[in-house]
């Protein structure tokens, strides 16, 4: 499969919420079939001072790998493990520690057109709500270089199409796409999105029923 | 632990023992009969096993493993987490400790050594395992190359390269279970009571060793 | 000791499960047979003469009879249910149950002998009837294939028996086959040819394309049977091993695909000439190299109905969806 993420702006004057709304509207128009809910979540560890160099290590976990954990090193190495790696994060308590209140999660509706997979995300930290991140996943094609020109041509339909693919992505075009490349966009995204100030007068995004609830209780234990 | 409910604590209750190289065929022929699939060709395997240490702020050393499958490349790495040993009194058959797997990608190497952890030591197992339910058996010889070759890449596990540590293979029986499963520990005795005459297997505390 | 197991429980259970697949067997049988009882006459096997429309009132009866029969599955459900819970959880039976592990293997308690001698005496007979039959099949061969020479081939055919192509019959060694494919991989560079026969005789060939697509033939000798195409991230062997020729691709566009290529197996087939179909169909098979990248030649758009144009014309090998075929 190729996986784009991108972000999708915001116009001035609507909020967050109008946005989703407006695209999910205007996905059913398009004859999309809504195929439930997605949650990508991130929670950011800082290294001990005994640590040199100080490393930061985020540990991903996507709905859609449910039995999988992502962990990834700043220096972009990153480790594909099953959910078992939470437990072994407990173990380094102390080593590697978690920052209260930086959880970020990127949740919302999954769509379905064809062999084509879009998520619309409401990215959020807590309360406070931080944009919006498009997904678009194409099954059949393994390789991003092939069909660039047809996930253009499809994102058309509904946003602004980037000249060039991003950065990351254009490194690996001709690369067999993998799971690891899809947390990696979410990371990239993620760090971005947390350096921006929050959008103000913005009601939080709609809680997603199901799994995304137990993953919150995870995030206010640690 | 936490809510998330795939996250039950596991522990591992396990009797080792060693076994001279000249009987550990009688050894294979008894377990072949006593475990599951008799008539199958013996499983065997040759793992390549690092161990990594890191130290918290305390001074303290936490250790993990990382176990890489030889004769299968196709399959996961293989991190474990094993905690403190704990011999218990008379009553209780085995030893227990908490014990944590994840199955992982290939790169988990590089990704413990860029986290901080440091390359204690390494060694090749080469053996044989088998099953009898959820119990494990192995029976394993340990065998470690030179460092000379370890500057290589990718060190070739050849008869002419590695060296033996001991003259005799290393028998393991094991049951990886919810912590809380000591009737477990019971069994396991009375498997390992099976192969008396050829291997006494003991509760053995690697802190006493040293 | 393991807990002793709550046999009551079980019983129960599996009674409950016999009730329930009865009255689901029944909610079916219902429903088919819709409103107003079977179209078909059960007795006669006849249709049934009159035509008139179901009545309210049957349609009212039919409906009653279904809540009927969903309210009885319910309530077997809620039994079933009870009866689990009354059984202990089952992480409280870890065992290995090695208990019969030290049993003296007394041999006239067990009644092995008895059943050892009666094994081989089937297949002792068994042995006999099969020399039989084998003598009396051997006497009279039918010959199906067409390895005797038809005369009438040889007219059809100019320049007889030396342009009669080798692979004419289903019969054709294994040997020849591996021969020819792997000739084919040769001429084709971004394709890779895996033959396996995980069957016996039929030969199957797993063709990779470049990084786009792979493809799974089923031949009878030289003859294209079936046809199955996946995505390069998918797999033609189940977890055990085994080859799975039938599921079809998890991708719309390599189901549509898979059926274009069945057809095309129609379209190349000749007769005499197995070889030269084979050729031709993966010649034409080979221009799904641009199935992301090329955009349809009719409304020059690479997705229609987000799919791309998954046709490949048989003869120019110009790309179409499937709707802008000429």
């Amino acid at each position: 499969m190729v996986v784009i993420v991108q972000q999708f702006p915001i116009p001035e004057g609507k909020t967050g919420q109008q946005v989703v709304d407006m695209l999910i509207k205007q996905f059913e128009a398009m004859a999309f079939n809504r195929i439930g809910n997605f949650v990508v979540d991130c929670e950011t560890y800082y290294s001990s001072p005994t640590i040199t160099p100080p490393r930061v290590l985020n540990i991903i976990h996507n709905s859609d790998f449910p039995a999988s954990c992502f962990a990834q090193l700043d220096t972009g190495t990153c480790l594909r493990a099953d959910s078992y790696f939470d437990a072994m994060m407990m173990v380094l308590n102390g080593i590697y520690q978690a920052k209260r209140g930086t959880k970020i999660e990127s949740k919302g509706p999954k769509f379905q057109k064809g062999d084509f997979v879009v998520k619309i995300g409401s990215v959020s930290i807590g309360p406070s709500f931080r944009g919006i991140l498009i997904e678009i996943e194409y099954g059949p094609c393994s390789v991003p270089l092939y069909c660039w020109d047809l996930l253009k041509e499809f994102m058309k339909s509904f946003m602004k199409v980037p000249k060039e693919p991003p950065p990351y992505l254009k490194a690996k075009m001709g690369e067999i796409c993998t799971p690891t490349d899809i947390i990696s966009q979410y990371n990239i995204h993620f760090t971005n999105l947390r350096k921006a100030t929050p959008i103000a007068s913005c009601p939080p995004p709609l809680t997603v029923k199901g799994s995304s609830n137990e993953v919150q209780n995870n995030g206010d234990m640690a | 632990m936490t809510s998330n409910p795939k996250l039950i604590p596991q522990q591992e209750y396990i009797l080792q023992g060693s076994i001279n190289d000249s009987a550990v065929e009688m050894l294979l022929h008894r377990l072949q009969g006593l475990c599951d699939n008799a008539d199958d060709p013996t499983e065997t395997f040759l793992d390549r096993e690092y161990i990594y240490s890191i130290k918290n702020p305390s001074g303290q050393a936490v250790m993990l493993r990382v176990r890489q499958d030889l004769e299968r490349k196709d399959y996961p790495w293989h991190l474990r987490y094993l905690g403190q040993p704990e011999i218990g009194d008379k009553t209780r058959a085995t030893l227990v400790r908490s014990c944590i797997d994840v199955a992982c990608s290939n790169n988990v190497c590089k990704f413990l050594t860029e986290m901080g952890f440091k390359k204690d030591y390494e060694f090749y197992s080469k053996g044989y395992m088998f099953k009898k339910g959820r119990l494990k058996v192995i029976v394993a010889k340990i065998f470690h190359v030179p460092t000379s070759e370890v500057g290589q890449q990718q060190p070739v596990f050849a008869d002419s390269n590695v060296q033996t540590v001991t003259q005799s293979y290393l028998v393991e029986v094991s049951i990886v279970a919810p912590s809380g499963s000591d009737p477990l520990a019971d069994e396991i005795k009375q498997f390992a009571d099976q192969l008396k005459p050829l291997v006494n297997l003991e509760k053995i505390d690697p802190r006493r060793l040293a | 000791m393991a807990e002793m197991i709550n046999l009551d429980a079980v019983t129960e259970g599996l009674r409950t499960i016999a009730s329930l697949r009865n009255g689901v067997s029944d909610l079916f049988k219902c429903l088919t047979e819709g409103v107003g009882g079977p179209v078909i006459d059960p007795y006669s096997g006849q249709p049934k003469t009159s035509d008139n429309e179901p009545t309210e009132e049957a349609e009212k009866q039919f409906l009653a009879d279904v809540q009927g029969i969903v309210e009885g599955i319910t309530n077997k459900i809620l039994v079933l249910e009870k009866s689990c819970d009354l059984l202990s959880h089952p992480t409280a039976q870890v065992s290995v149950q090695l208990s019969l592990l030290a049993q003296d293997p007394a041999l006239e308690r067990n009644g092995v002998y008895k059943s050892v001698v009666s094994c081989y005496r089937w297949c002792d007979r068994m042995h006999d009837y099969v020399t039989q039959a084998s003598h009396i099949l051997n006497q009279n061969i039918c010959r199906r294939s067409t390895i005797a020479l038809d005369p009438l081939q040889r007219i059809l055919i100019p320049g007889g028996i030396g342009r009669r192509s080798s692979f004419a019959t289903i019969n054709t060694p294994s040997s020849q086959i591996d021969a020819f494919f792997n000739n084919l991989s040769r001429i084709h560079p971004n394709v890779t040819l895996e033959i396996s026969r995980p069957f016996g005789a039929p030969t199957v060939v797993f063709i990779t394309l470049d990084r786009i697509l792979k493809g799974c033939l089923l031949l009878h000798g030289l003859l294209i049977e079936w046809v199955i195409v996946k995505g390069i991230n998918e797999e033609f062997k189940t977890a055990d091993g085994t080859v799975d020729i039938w599921s079809d691709s998890r991708y719309e566009v390599f189901r549509k695909i898979s059926d274009h290529c069945n057809s095309a197996t129609l379209n190349f087939a000749t007769p005499v000439h197995v070889d030269l179909a084979v050729r031709s169909w993966l010649n034409w098979f080979v221009n799904y190299n641009t199935l992301f990248t090329k955009p349809c030649r009719k409304c020059n758009h690479r997705l229609l109905d987000a799919s791309p144009p998954t046709w490949r014309d048989f003869r120019t090998a110009d790309c179409y969806h499937e709707k802008c075929r000429p």
